[in-house]
């Protein structure tokens, strides 16, 4: 069964994504993402946490123009490097029909979209973050803890100076 | 009528009286009691009607068994009947048992008359009787047990019957508690003959352990003499017998059950249960003589107890423990007699004490009811006052020391087969037995009956009163029991042991007038012996701590059962509590464990820490994507990639 489920990686061929130049790409992104991610996660300050948000927006950005790099056919420049032993000149002509040389972009777009959804969303993180200091006059996440159960065990090593 | 119709109303009859008198006393404010004293009579006379017209019966037919069976429970090869079984012995024990039930229970009228539980008095009564007569009738051993059972339970609810008193609250435990080991013991036995029964596989075509013939147990003709396990279940079977009978070291309870009211005490303790134990030996008698050594146990502890028991009642100074210590002593002679042979002079002796026994309680009672105390020390002269008692105690001495009257023929009848057999050891011990018991009693009849009066009652009255002031009711059952006690034995000894023939007796009744005449006179300068130190007051006896130190035996018997009581019973109480408290209701309080720990460890998650839920969201959604994802690439390898 675990043979089967990730036998994808062990494939001969090459399909039509994750090619040697695509995942340098994925990789790096997945960097960033992370990084965004233990921002998020580790941080005692709200602000901080927006900007993990951010990183965490950006990393996908990446990885979605990445991947239109690679996968579309029709605009494949990349792709087309591969294909022959082609000179430098001849990699930089032009297609023959000046009509049909284009493809919609999706990756590019999704990318565009996301950044105006990833401003959308600071922006409302902004508004929360505004609000929490009318009411705790600072921005540490120790006072937010409204939802805690009453049954729930308090350790002694639960360090609430950090990231003033 | 026909004979089986008779028995089963002999078994029945006593319930119903029980439950006739339940009915009016226990729905109605104020109980009825000449409806009571009506239906138990009737019950227990009609009982006795029927129980001389079976035994005329079995005369007329050439001593015959009649038997009519019940199958109760069926599980294909073990089955158990109920049922009646009227043979020669059975009719005898049924006489007996009815001959005492019936003065006791006209006695009982009176003597209770006041009291406040006299239709429960009544109605136990009569399931003690319903319960000794399924006893005698039972066919098979295992009806035997369920009814042996019940007679301890009876026994128990009368003894304690003024349950408001701690002492008889006490004696009614100590009784049952004791009772238990003997029954313990039985089933044991039962359960060990049955499991050579089952073997034999011939128990399917009538009940298991038939008391029918016990001589036509199968698995008998293969136990060869002396066999070990065979020899322990015999064991346990005179076991259960002593214990019943109040044998040596179980006779505790019998002393201590003379808290319950009197004509119990002549009943149950003098009549009918402790005689039990020895109609349960004579019903396998056959199967006892296999294992010759337990004959021999069984004498040994007969004699030890009739002679120990003897020596104790001649220290006692309460009329009910004298008579209590008495038959527990002449239950022990009755052992005795069937350890070392003599079958049906066991038999006849166990009839004629009950009838002699029981007369003397009725007796005492009617004694500690006029006098309200029951310590002879405190009495004295009464046969100023009461000739008709005296005469009757002195009757009752005279035929318990086997001197005079029915106790003569069947000491007579046991001491011939000892003389004959040879066995000159328990003939010794069994005549200072007789010896002992002449000794106590009569130092009873004269501290009582004889010397000045000690007390503070005032007796002038009673002249003039017919029969001494004595109620009809208290005194002819006691002349009845009387009667029958100076002449039923010499009417019954001739044909006696040709009526019992269960085995074959190896001496039958040889007149050895030797040895009668010696035990006459002997017994006669013993009586002149006790007159003198106890009546005339001519030799005092110094206090010797010999006497007292018998005393202290018996003590150190009760604090034996004490130590058991409290280390057994209730150790083993708290070790169970404990067991349950701990293990059994233990594996409940894991599993709220388990559940509390399942809650501690939900619980951590719900802390209100942002960070901890923004981690939580993201592990989780990895965790459902990764699984999305390992369903899909399964999907793919199925058909191709």
């Amino acid at each position: 069964m675990f043979g089967e489920i990730f036998s994808f990686i062990n494939i001969q061929n090459p399909a039509n994504w994750l090619q040697p130049g695509l995942c340098h790409y994925l990789i790096f992104a997945l960097f960033i993402f992370i990084t965004g991610l233990i921002i998020t996660i580790t941080s005692g300050n709200l602000i901080r946490i927006i900007i993990g948000i951010e990183f965490m927006i950006n990393a996908v950005s990446l990885n979605f123009v990445a991947i239109n790099a690679f996968v579309n056919e029709n605009n494949s420049y990349i792709n087309s490097l591969t294909a022959s032993n082609s000179t430098i000149i001849q990699n930089f002509a032009p297609v023959e029909n000046l009509f049909f040389n284009f493809s919609i972009p999706e990756g590019q777009t999704l990318a565009l979209f996301t950044t105006v959804i990833g401003a959308i969303n600071m922006a409302a993180g902004l508004g929360l973050i505004l609000a929490v200091y009318f009411k705790f006059k600072n921005i540490n996440t120790n006072g937010l803890n409204n939802l805690k159960s009453a049954d729930c065990p308090d350790y002694d090593d639960l360090n609430t100076e950090d990231d003033i | 009528m026909d004979i089986i119709q008779n028995l089963w109303m002999l078994l029945i009859l006593p319930l119903m009286a029980a439950f006739f008198i339940f009915i009016p006393n226990g729905c109605m404010s104020y109980p009825k009691r000449r409806i009571t004293l009506f239906l138990t009579l009737f019950g227990t006379i009609l009982s006795l009607v029927l129980t001389s017209v079976c035994a005329h019966h079995l005369m007329v037919h050439n001593n015959d068994f009649f038997e009519s069976n019940i199958l109760f429970l069926n599980a294909g090869v073990f089955k158990i009947h109920l049922g009646v079984l009227l043979d020669n012995v059975s009719a005898f024990m049924l006489i007996i048992l009815y001959a005492v039930s019936v003065p006791v229970c006209a006695f009982s009228y009176n003597y209770m008359k006041n009291e406040e539980g006299f239709s429960r008095y009544f109605i136990f009564l009569n399931l003690f009787i319903f319960s000794m007569a399924g006893l005698i009738l039972s066919t098979n051993l295992i009806q035997f047990y369920i009814f042996w059972e019940l007679v301890g339970v009876f026994s128990y609810l009368l003894i304690g019957f003024y349950y408001k008193k701690p002492e008889a609250e006490r004696a009614a435990r100590k009784a049952f508690l004791i009772n238990r080991i003997g029954d313990f013991a039985l089933f044991a036995a039962i359960l060990g003959f049955t499991y050579f029964a089952i073997q034999d596989n011939e128990s399917i075509l009538y009940p298991l352990l038939s008391l029918k013939d016990v001589n036509s147990w199968g698995f008998l003709a293969y136990v060869q003499l002396g066999a070990l396990m065979y020899t322990g279940i015999c064991l346990l079977m005179m076991l259960a017998a002593c214990v019943k009978s109040a044998q040596f070291p179980f006779q505790v309870w019998l002393v201590e059950a003379m808290e319950g009211p009197t004509p119990i005490s002549a009943l149950i303790h003098g009549a009918t249960m402790v005689t039990a134990g020895v109609y349960l030996l004579i019903r396998v008698y056959p199967a006892l003589i296999l294992s010759p050594s337990v004959l021999k146990i069984i004498s040994i502890i007969g004699i030890i107890t009739a002679v120990t028991c003897g020596i104790i009642a001649i220290s006692q100074n309460d009329i009910k423990k004298i008579l209590a210590f008495s038959t527990s002593s002449q239950t022990g002679l009755m052992m005795t007699a069937l350890g070392c042979g003599a079958y049906s002079g066991s038999i006849f002796h166990l009839g004629m004490h009950g009838i002699t026994k029981a007369m003397m309680f009725l007796i005492a009672g009617i004694v500690i009811k006029k006098t309200l105390s029951s310590n002879i020390k405190f009495l004295g002269g009464l046969r100023e006052h009461f000739p008709i008692l005296a005469a009757g105690w002195l009757l009752g001495a005279l035929s318990l020391s086997g001197f005079f009257f029915s106790g003569f023929y069947s000491k007579e009848m046991i001491i011939s087969h000892l003389y004959s057999s040879n066995q000159f050891l328990y003939l010794g011990l069994f005549v200072f037995a007789g010896v002992l018991s002449i000794l106590y009693l009569f130092r009873s009849y004269f501290l009582m009956f004889e010397g000045n009066y000690k007390g503070s009652i005032d007796f002038s009255k009673n002249e003039e009163l017919p029969y001494n002031g004595i109620d009809l009711f208290l005194l002819i059952p006691s002349a009845f029991l009387a009667f029958l006690s100076a002449f039923l034995g010499g009417f019954l000894a001739p044909d006696f042991q040709r009526y019992i023939y269960i085995i074959r007796q190896k001496f039958y009744l040889i007149r050895h007038p030797e040895l009668e005449i010696s035990i006459f006179i002997l017994a006669g300068v013993m009586i002149y012996i006790m007159w003198h130190i106890y009546g005339v007051r001519r030799f005092k006896i110094k206090k010797i701590r010999l006497i007292y130190r018998f005393i202290v035996l018996q003590f150190f018997i009760n604090k034996i059962f004490e130590w058991l009581y409290k280390f057994l019973i209730k150790g083993t109480a708290k070790v169970i509590k404990a067991i349950d408290k701990y293990f059994i209701n233990g594996f409940y309080v894991l599993l709220s464990q388990v559940a509390r720990f399942g809650s501690y460890l939900s619980l951590r998650l719900q802390n209100g820490n942002l960070n901890s839920y923004t981690f939580c969201s993201f592990l989780f959604v990895t965790l459902i994507l990764l699984c999305a994802v390992m369903v899909y690439f399964k999907g793919l390898s199925n058909y191709g990639g």
